[in-house]
């Protein structure tokens, strides 16, 4: 009996130490080993077996459902946390793309463009004026060229009166020559009278050159305001153009600067959330170092059970050296290792990795 | 074109956590949930490099290792496998199976990259 009541001491101590409890087949074999443990004496002892049968089949069970379901619900909180932290990351990846094209060479290809636009605008508005300037340019060549020929209607009206000046004469000298200058007094008239009519054209064309002229010098003077004017438009074009680049320019290079920053603030956001997320892996840790324990407390009313199973004369000691060597043989991580020998919290390893 | 990596591991904190270091190096990653599921991804396409949990559900790592080296297509396929387990014998175990690394969690994103870039095929 001494023994039994040894064995279950040290089931008892094993709880103390953290043993917990299991329940399904705790429930199945607990109600016989429960009245045999009750049959087992009057006194204490058999008190003490019911009792720790009982812990066996309702206490046990508890634990391990707490256990169990608070793996379940780190392992379902961490997952989501890290579903929600790998989504920021997603978005921050999209983020610095969008930031990388929006500072890369497309902003400042967009500026050149643009500037080539609208200077081949202006070199068109130049172009204008260049032509506008030809055009009065000829304009006064043709003022000069018709000065020109109102003098040689001068000259076609002077010598058109000489003409008839020696058409006269002609025909005094063929009067005075008498019947034989007949023939030539008649030439003589008309010779006099195509000066006349080559003086009285000589000086139609010279009044109508004199209109052309005006007509001319008013054209070169409505030319040369309007060129004068345009000339002003383009200036102020030009002006204009190269403010429009000029506050472009700002605004990209404004907007390339917050770009590159908020690139950078994203950037180390999302080393900042990639590292964090590395602190999750404890989930995978602990996750696993609870189930060792869920099952070593479900094991714990199998072996009462077994230690129970015959009569109170053949009970066998409670297995607590088998189970907490079956806990052992069930780590996976040199921590766990560690508190089964120590008894106390340790510290996790570094990363370690073998190459084969 | 990016490089594509299997990570079979039943924990998806653990296949996220490892998926965002791998992509944020410009790896492409697709996820097996255990051995079993991992076997299914094996379907002939390019893969050049298997990060595989140990203790899995239905198909633990190892087995998956041996399985995967059975497939002509994977023989070649360097396999790490990344595991809070770090008993000797079950190294030997998977040094065995084929595996080309053995990292023990909680693994560090530069260490595993370093280890990825060293054994992933060409």
């Amino acid at each position: 009996m001494s023994g039994l009541l040894a064995a279950a001491l040290a089931a008892a101590g094993g709880l103390a130490c953290g043993g917990l409890g299991g329940f399904a087949l705790a429930r199945r074999d607990g109600a016989g080993a429960a009245s045999r443990a009750a049959e087992a004496g009057s006194g204490g002892t058999g008190a003490l077996l019911a009792s720790l049968t009982d812990f066996g089949e309702t206490v046990t069970p508890v634990w391990s459902g707490h256990v169990e379901t608070s793996r379940h619900q780190m392992e379902s909180a961490v997952g989501g946390l890290v579903a929600t932290f790998a989504d920021i990351v997603t978005l921050l990846d999209k983020a610095l793309s969008s930031s990388r094209f929006a500072v890369s060479g497309t902003q400042a290809q967009v500026f050149d463009t643009s500037r080539s636009r609208l200077g081949g605008v202006v070199d068109t508005l130049d172009t204008t004026l260049e032509m506008k300037r030809r055009t009065v340019e000829g304009l006064r060549m043709l003022l000069s060229l018709n000065e020109e020929m109102r003098q040689m209607t001068s000259e076609v009206t002077r010598i058109a009166s000489q003409t008839h000046l020696l058409a006269l004469n002609a025909a005094i000298e063929a009067e005075r020559v008498g019947e034989a200058g007949r023939a030539f007094s008649v030439v003589a008239v008309e010779v006099r009278q195509l000066a006349d009519l080559s003086g009285t054209t000589g000086k139609r064309i010279g009044q109508k050159a004199i209109e052309v002229s005006d007509a001319i010098s008013a054209a070169v003077s409505v030319a040369e305001a309007q060129a004068d004017h345009e000339a002003t438009m383009v200036s102020d074009a030009n002006h204009q153009v190269q403010s429009v680049l000029d506050d472009l320019m700002g605004m990209i290079t404004s907007l390339r600067d917050s770009s590159e920053e908020l690139g950078h603030a994203a950037a180390g956001i999302q080393q900042e959330i990639a590292q964090s997320l590395v602190q999750f892996q404890f989930q995978d840790r602990i996750g696993q170092t609870l189930e060792h324990l869920r099952d070593s407390i479900d094991e714990f009313p199998h072996l009462l059970a077994a230690a129970l199973a015959d009569a109170p004369a053949n009970y066998q000691p409670f297995d607590a050296a088998g189970l907490l060597e079956r806990l052992k043989s069930s780590y996976t991580m040199v921590e766990e290792h560690e508190v089964h020998s120590s008894g106390e919290a340790v510290a996790v390893k570094e990363t370690e990795i073998t190459f084969f | 074109m990016s490089k594509k990596i299997l990570i079979v591991d039943d924990s998806a904190s653990v296949r996220q956590v490892v998926g965002i270091a791998l992509k944020g190096a410009g790896y492409e990653v697709i996820e097996g949930m255990d051995g079993a599921d991992a076997l299914t991804k094996l379907d002939g396409q390019k893969i050049h490099l298997i990060i595989s949990d140990v203790n899995m559900p239905r198909m633990d790592g190892i087995t998956f290792v041996k399985e995967a080296k059975k497939l002509p297509a994977y023989k070649f396929t360097p396999i790490i496998m990344l595991t809070t387990e770090s008993d000797e014998k079950k190294k030997l175990e998977g040094q065995a199976a084929g595996a080309k690394a053995w990292v023990v969690k909680p693994f560090q994103p530069a260490q595993m990259l370093a280890a990825v870039s060293k054994l992933i095929l060409p």
